[in-house]
């Protein structure tokens, strides 16, 4: 099955990229190359994909009404403002997803499975 | 029916539901597929037992049935329709299965009901969906009587449910057996829910009833079910023979708890002759084979000693309430909860009187402010204490925050006597 893990915050509220330190940083980079070494060693799952995003601030949303398309500027949601990157995992179950993913410490992560029944 | 033919069914349901869903769960990977055949099948038992008579292996025929009728929707219409992905399974198991499809060794599948108590307590679902999804599962209690056991409506229940199993489905959630390094976190996950069951059942939050031991006794059937399956594995689980030993003591009281007028019954008006002596010997018999652990386990072995310590006293005034008080010390400084606290001042007030367990009630009310059990304690002990004034205000205050009919009745009479 393939899952997306959003990276829906820090498990540390006080954390922020953007005032950690450097050896902070580098340890929260440490753990996406965990992350990927983990999903390496086990036969049954791939990385399919995965990247960082930039903040909310960038984010623009498109809508469309009767063909006429407005753009607003912002993220379409509080929660949407915190995802900072997603990875895309294929794994054969829900277990071994969340094993993998959770060597992602320093992420509160919310776990979609692909709706494969659209595609 | 023949007497015969419905009590071979009856006994079917309640001894083999659990086993017979799990290998056909295993082997068709649909929950709802595996649910609806087997019930049919048990409609079809219904049908024909009373004139054919009841086989000679009814599980064996009820899992015949159950496949072939799974099979015909499998390859009918019904299924051209499925949205829903196929549950996952380990590959090995499969093949094993596919083997086993001729043999019914049903004491062989001990594991598959495993899987499916894990299935239904994933950590994934909300607590009272696993629950729930553990009693229809594991032990086939209807939707309607779950919802009417956790007093929902029926269709709020049915929900629940639907959703729950939607979940397991689209979001994969695996029918295998944990790894050595996760089950100890999912037994514990597992027996949460069935404490959940339990506690639902022995203490309802509203209504009239003051137990509803059906489903406490469903819970205890669920603790022994997952006792016995580790057991069966080799593994060491004393969370869950702590838990068993807890129910089990508490549950013995069943029926002295309720008068005849279906009111509470303190515990130091219990008719005792009326508790269940066999289920104290058991409960005793358990928790004497438990060592002091750590954690959670023994937050669960100590509740089960003062339980115990309750049911071997003969008269309420031979209860060793120090040694009740002193179980409670180490309960709270282990789950560090203000409701273990309130329980230390009971027994505190009982050893060393009123005054003592007062003032361990300091402090207690901006972390309980709801609970009616706070001033009704401190009412009582106060009471004790020869302050009539300041126990009538906590009972009132009690009687207001109280939404148990045989709880709110005991209180006005309390007050009523002051």
């Amino acid at each position: 099955m393939k899952y997306i893990g959003f990276l829906v915050g820090y498990n540390d509220p006080d954390y922020s990229w953007a005032s950690a330190g450097e050896a902070e940083q580098a340890a929260e980079m440490d753990a996406h190359g965990a992350f990927t070494e983990a999903v390496e060693r086990r036969e049954d799952s791939t990385l399919l994909g995965g990247e960082a995003l930039t903040d909310g601030d960038s984010a623009t949303v498109l809508r469309q009404v009767d063909g006429d398309v407005t753009l607003t500027d912002g993220p379409f949601s509080e929660a949407t403002e915190g995802i900072g990157g997603f990875y895309l995992l294929d794994a054969p179950n829900l277990d071994v997803a969340v094993e993998l993913f959770a060597a992602l410490t320093p992420y509160v992560i919310e776990i979609r499975p692909v709706d494969t029944s659209v595609s | 029916m023949t007497n015969e033919a419905s009590a071979a069914l009856e006994r079917a349901w309640q001894q083999e539901w659990g086993r017979l869903l799990g290998l056909l769960v295993g082997r068709f990977r649909d929950v709802d597929l595996a649910e609806d055949s087997l019930a049919d099948a048990f409609e079809s038992a219904a049908r024909t037992w009373p004139t054919d008579g009841v086989p000679s292996n009814p599980a064996a025929w009820l899992l015949t049935a159950a496949r072939r009728r799974a099979l015909d929707k499998v390859r009918g219409a019904e299924t051209a329709r499925r949205k829903l992905p196929l549950l996952v399974v380990d590959h090995v198991r499969e093949e094993e299965r596919a083997q086993r499809e001729e043999v019914v060794d049903m004491d062989d599948v001990g594991d598959d009901e495993l899987r499916l108590l894990f299935l239904a307590c994933h950590p994934a679902l909300a607590p009272e969906s696993q629950a729930a999804l553990a009693l229809r599962l594991v032990l086939g209690v209807p939707t309607a009587e779950i919802a009417r056991l956790f007093l929902v409506t029926e269709p709020t229940m049915a929900a629940r449910i639907t959703r729950a199993k939607k979940k397991i489905a689209t979001a994969g959630l695996p029918f295998t057996l944990p790894d050595d390094g996760a089950l100890a976190g999912r037994v514990e996950v597992a027996s949460q829910a069935i404490y959940l069951c339990f506690t639902a059942g022995y203490a309802p939050g509203f209504g009239d009833a003051v137990v509803r031991a059906d489903l406490a006794g469903e819970a205890i059937r669920l603790a022994r079910l997952l006792a016995a399956l580790l057991e069966r594995r080799g593994e060491v689980a004393p969370a869950v023979l702590a838990l068993l030993a807890l129910m089990v003591l508490q549950h013995s009281r069943r029926d002295a708890r309720v008068s005849a007028d279906g009111e509470l019954v303190l515990l130091a008006d219990q008719d005792r002759s009326r508790w269940h002596h066999e289920e104290i010997s058991e409960g005793l018999a358990l928790l004497a084979a438990l060592p002091p652990t750590t954690g959670r386990a023994e937050e669960l072995r100590l509740q089960a000693r003062i339980a115990a310590r309750h049911a071997t006293a003969v008269h309420p005034e031979g209860t060793d309430w120090s040694a009740v008080a002193a179980d409670y010390v180490r309960l709270e400084r282990l789950s560090g909860s203000p409701v273990v606290r309130l329980n230390r001042a009971v027994a505190v007030a009982e050893a060393d009187g009123p005054r003592a367990g007062l003032a361990l009630l300091d402090g207690l009310d901006e972390l309980l402010p709801l609970s009616h059990r706070l001033p009704a304690v401190r009412g009582e002990l106060l009471a004790r204490a020869g302050e009539t004034d300041a126990a009538r205000r906590q009972l009132q205050v009690a009687i207001d925050r109280c939404r148990h009919e045989a709880e709110l009745a005991h209180l006005r009479a309390r007050l009523a006597t002051l």
